[in-house]
């Protein structure tokens, strides 16, 4: 039997600092924010600093070094940080159960903080006169001899460039923006029943519709919140797991990638026809599944990377919970609604309505969904999918279990 | 060939910084030629002009002329301007276009000299150069 992370490694802790409109959470530094989530994430699990022993990272927005040295961490024994941006999010799982099989370490951190402050995340990544590398969140654009076949579009963010495989989906489907604010609305539902969401008022289709256009087809309410906050999960082997504080919740399954094509996808706009129009995850999603050994009908509650609202829509074609195409009457028929839906979508508002930390409320939410705490609980919720990306490669996706 | 095309967005590089495998698409358009890169090898187009056939991995190119038409694969309007010399130029759109002759590969610019609202995806266009310095001409596409 060959080597597998498969349900050898489980989530132990979760820690979070308070989610902060973009910029409120000054004067505190990253670092604080970033350590205040791992000490929480520690003490949820029933550890402390001395037993931190790994950093399974992604995206970057800290530094290991500072935080083991500020923590006092005794000996750090793995560190590394899946490539790339955003996309990583659900992957640093996998990492992390990575080097648990191999023993290379026993007790992990995967954390990710943001603070906007000054930067913002979704902003312009060129400069007038000179351009210059893209945008850190979601991976490079290129270097200087070759922005001359992009910047002057003036192409400039993340929203943009999403903007644009948005509508290549409605030509060639027919997805329409009722389909988007299907997604915005379901979610913001889910998000205005937690205390910890950054929204708290509904969303009405009249809303949508008024709110104003950003990059058409794609208009404010499509877009990702901008928020400051950290959070963190602790990783640990499934024996250990069985002793400490919280019911584990198992690593059933974890990959990173996707086709090489894909891999400047949001820069260069060359992919194939074929999966244009996509969210980049079908390779990973096949792969998911084989590892899992399940299939998308198992899934109880998906959490899916949503920086922008269709994506959202791609993601369940590419994981399987509905053809490809027909993603848009999938939500249409409330597939997608907390509690009603087949498939219960970002329960706990996601990017789009409690607080974008870069993909990690999505774990912190699988998380509570698997032990039976979630605000907005999937009734007997066994498997969770948690995604990364669609971003630049890597993107992820892990499956959770709630252990038995 | 001269003043800029209308909905064009402001300029944001005077010239392309181009390098020995990127220089031959400036130079053919300095002289209103549209040209793409297209491999030695394997004959598969490539856009930006790469330094590797993403098919075969060799490197030589040929550059072909083409006939300076295509269709908008996808596009976005811009309505909202990310920076402040922006302002004016919303709404402009930006476009992936499919140029004809040139295999799989497409081009990111813009759709002028028409409403943006008019613009849909399939438009046939032709391009439009856009003299934005004495070393920078950059094809635009307005509608056909």
């Amino acid at each position: 039997v060959p080597a597998s992370i498969s349900d050898r490694a489980a989530i132990v802790g979760v820690g979070a600092t308070p989610y902060y409109r973009r910029g409120q959470s000054l004067p505190q530094t990253p670092l604080e924010l970033t350590c205040k989530a791992i000490l929480a994430a520690l003490a949820d699990a029933g550890l402390t600093a001395d037993d931190l022993d790994g950093f399974a990272l992604y995206a970057g927005g800290y530094d290991p070094a500072q935080i083991a040295s500020l923590l006092g961490v005794p000996e750090v024994r793995f560190s590394a940080t899946l490539t790339s941006g955003g996309g990583g999010a659900a992957g640093s799982l996998g990492l992390a159960a990575a080097a648990i099989t191999s023993g290379m370490a026993e007790v992990l951190v995967s954390v990710m903080v943001l603070q906007q402050a000054g930067r913002r995340a979704g902003g312009s990544s060129t400069a007038a006169g000179a351009p210059v590398a893209g945008n850190a969140i979601y991976g490079g654009s290129g270097s200087s001899p070759d922005a001359a076949f992009s910047a002057p579009s003036g192409l400039a963010s993340p929203g943009q460039n999403f903007s644009l495989l948005a509508q290549r989906h409605m030509h060639r489907y027919g997805t329409t923006r009722e389909h988007f604010a299907e997604v915005a609305i379901s979610q913001r539902n889910n998000a205005i029943r937690r205390p910890t969401s950054i929204t708290s008022v509904p969303l009405t289709l009249d809303d949508y519709f008024a709110a104003r256009m950003i990059s058409d087809p794609l208009c404010l309410l499509d877009y990702t919140l901008e928020t400051d906050g950290a959070v963190a999960v602790i990783t640990t082997s499934m024996e250990r797991a069985r002793d400490l504080a919280q019911p584990p919740v198992s690593i059933l399954a974890s990959a990173n990638g996707g086709a090489g094509r894909w891999g400047q996808a949001l820069s260069w706009h060359q992919m194939p026809d074929e999966y244009f129009a996509s969210s980049g995850h079908r390779t990973v999603a096949k792969r998911l599944y084989e590892m899992a050994g399940v299939g998308p009908d198992a899934i109880d509650v998906a959490l899916l990377y949503d920086h922008f609202s269709p994506m959202v829509l791609m993601q369940l074609e590419d994981y399987g919970f509905c053809a490809i195409g027909e993603s848009g009457p999938f939500v249409a028929d409330g597939n997608i609604r907390w509690p009603s839906g087949a498939l219960p979508v970002n329960t706990h508002g996601g990017h789009l309505s409690e607080a974008y930390i870069v993909g990690m409320t999505h774990i912190r939410e699988a998380v509570e969904q698997l032990r039976g705490t979630a605000v907005n609980q999937v009734d007997g919720a066994e498997l969770a999918l948690v995604t990364g990306g669609p971003a630049s490669l890597p993107v992820s996706g892990t499956i959770l279990r709630r252990a038995a | 060939m001269t003043g800029r095309p209308r909905g064009a967005p402001p300029v944001l590089m005077d010239d392309p910084y181009a390098d020995d495998r990127t220089s031959p698409f400036w130079d053919a358009a300095l002289a209103g030629r549209l040209v793409c890169a297209r491999c030695s090898t394997c004959g598969t187009f490539r856009m930006p002009p790469a330094a590797f056939c993403h098919v075969c991995r060799n490197q030589d190119v040929e550059w072909i002329e083409l006939p300076g038409t295509g269709r908008v694969y996808t596009f976005t309007i811009i309505r909202h301007p990310l920076r402040p010399e922006f302002v004016d130029a919303v709404p402009f759109v930006v476009a992936v276009v499919s140029l004809d002759g040139a295999g799989e590969a497409r081009l990111i610019t813009n759709v002028v000299e028409c409403d943006p609202d008019s613009v849909v995806v399939d438009m046939p266009v032709r391009v439009a150069w856009d003299r934005m310095s004495d070393t920078f001409v950059f094809p635009r596409f307005a509608p056909i």
